[in-house]
This record gives C-alpha cells, structure tokens and sequence, in this order.
C-alpha cells in the first residue's frame, strides 16, 4: 500500500531550476488538459441550463396562452 | 438581471483567477508547474461538499415543512454537486498521474469522494424515476442527509486515516503568503460561479413548477 506523502507542500521554488523539469511533458499537458476540461465542463453545463430554461420559457408561454383561450 | 450581474462577475473573477494562477502564482519546489492544478481542484472540492451540505439542508427542511422550494433547493445543489465532485475527481487524477505515477487508488479520502458522486447521481436518478413530486422530494431527501454525512468522514479522512491524499494545507499552515492571496482570488471566483449556476437552476425549478401546473390546469379544463 502506498504510503501518504507527507514531503514538502507548496513553497516558492528556488533559483536554481530542475534539469528534469522542463524535459518532462506531462505535468504541462496534464495542466492544459485539466483545465481546458474545467473550461469546457462548465460552459457546456452553462450552456445546457440557459437552453433548458428558454425551452421551459416557450412552453410556459404557450400554455398560458392555450389556457387563455380555454377560458 | 441578477443573473446578468452574477455572470459578468463571473467572468471577471476568472479572468483575474486565471491571470494570479499562470502569471503570478509561484512555482511548487516538489511539483513544479502540475501543482497549479491545486487552484481549481480545491475549489472544485468545496463546492462539492457545498452542494452536498445544501442538499442535505434542504432534503430535512421539506421533510419538516413539506414546502416544495426546498425540494427545489435540494434538485438544484444535486446537479450541482454531481458536476463538482466529477470535476474534483477528474483535476485530481490529472495532477496524481505526473505527482504519484497513478490516475487513481482506492484510499480513504478518493473513496469517499467516489461515494460523494454515487450518493448525487442515486439522488438523481431516484427523482427521475418517480412520477410524483412529493414522493421525489421525501424518498430523494433521504439521498440527500446521506451527502451531508458523507462530508465530515471525507474532509476527516486524511487525518483519520493513512491516505495517498495530502495532508491539509489551507488549515495545516502549509500554503506560501503568495500562494494564499491566489487561493483567495479562486475561492471568489468560484462563489460567483456557484452562485450563477444555483441561481439559473432555481430559476430553471420554479418554470418547471408552473409548466406543472398550468399543464394539469389545461387537462382540468378539458
């Protein structure tokens, strides 16, 4: 079983830069990914609730409109 | 109106969030550049206990009131809530792979997560599985005080128990004085967004009752 890492949390880095750091791609692509999903999540959830109230919106209004000429 | 004014503040919020994250946030010592995930995946993980907390909330208000915009209340924060916690899980195995060299483990805190999610979509799927609205509203409320019990077992888990998930570090002290004022600026963010989004799903609840109801006024007149 792993064990809880219980390193270092975030601090400034330091001057000197790692050498492997930069070689490495997936922290970078990782990032991108992560929040280019966030992004896109959220906007098609936004999306989505904005779409669905204009439809609940038409059909209200054309309901009360049919009740109207019911009664 | 509200909702045109809590959008523009949204926008805002996360044009400056994004700025303080890749511009002015330091880089980590240990993880370097992956640790940036950190701004959005905590966020992600309060609004998730949020949604559950005002689910559960609302779930034991209708069971005592009986009033139905409390079940308006507790629909709204259950799709809010799947949408975080998958959010939370989905930043969080992001930034393990690079950091731990695994998409996932079954530790406490990833588990109870996990479950968060599952107890959010049950509650979903339960209301749309019922005809009736108070029957949705009191056997979904049940669902509902289960998300609100999950949280303090979630939140505890990393102290309770031995965990892959780090240890706290907005109350373990462990957070650099530049890295806190970002952490601020995205908590912002993130209120507004929460409240945008909770705010067009109330609105979007109380069209729903009334299309209900004009409905059953038409087939009463028919």
């Amino acid at each position: 079983m792993l064990t809880c890492s219980t390193g270092a949390w975030p601090s400034p880095e330091s001057k000197k830069k790692s050498s492997t750091s930069n070689t490495r791609s997936w922290p970078m692509t990782n990032l991108f990914v992560a929040y280019t999903l966030a992004f896109i999540i959220i906007f098609i959830f936004t999306w989505l609730l904005i779409s669905r109230q204009s439809r609940l919106e038409k059909k209200l209004d054309e309901l009360k409109q049919r009740l109207k000429e019911k009664s | 109106m509200r909702s045109k004014i809590l959008g523009i503040l949204v926008l805002v919020l996360m044009i400056a969030n994004l700025y303080m994250i890749f511009v002015f946030a330091p880089n980590e010592a240990t993880m370097g550049v992956i640790q940036r995930i950190f701004y959005f995946h905590l966020p992600f993980g309060i609004s998730s206990y949020l949604s559950a907390y005002l689910l559960g909330f609302a779930s034991i208000m209708y069971l005592i009131k009986h009033d139905l915009k409390w079940d308006r209340l507790g629909a709204s924060a259950g799709e809010m809530g799947i949408l975080f916690t998958s959010m939370s899980i989905m930043s969080g195995a992001l930034w393990a792979k690079p950091v731990w060299g695994i998409w996932w483990t079954w530790d406490a805190r990833l588990t109870l997560q996990f479950l968060l999610g599952l107890i959010f979509l049950s509650y979903l799927m339960l209301r749309a599985y019922l005809p009736e609205r108070e029957k949705k509203a009191t056997l979904g409320g049940v669902f509902g005080i289960l998300a609100m019990v999950d949280v303090p077992f979630n939140y505890l888990s990393i102290r309770w128990w031995r965990t892959q998930h780090p240890q706290p570090v907005i109350l373990g002290g462990g957070l650099d004085w530049d890295m806190w004022k970002v952490m601020m600026v995205s908590f912002c963010a993130f209120a507004a967004l929460y409240a945008y989004l909770l705010d067009r799903r109330m609105a979007i609840a109380r069209v729903e009752e009334e299309v209900e109801y004009l409905e059953h006024a038409i087939l009463a007149h028919d």
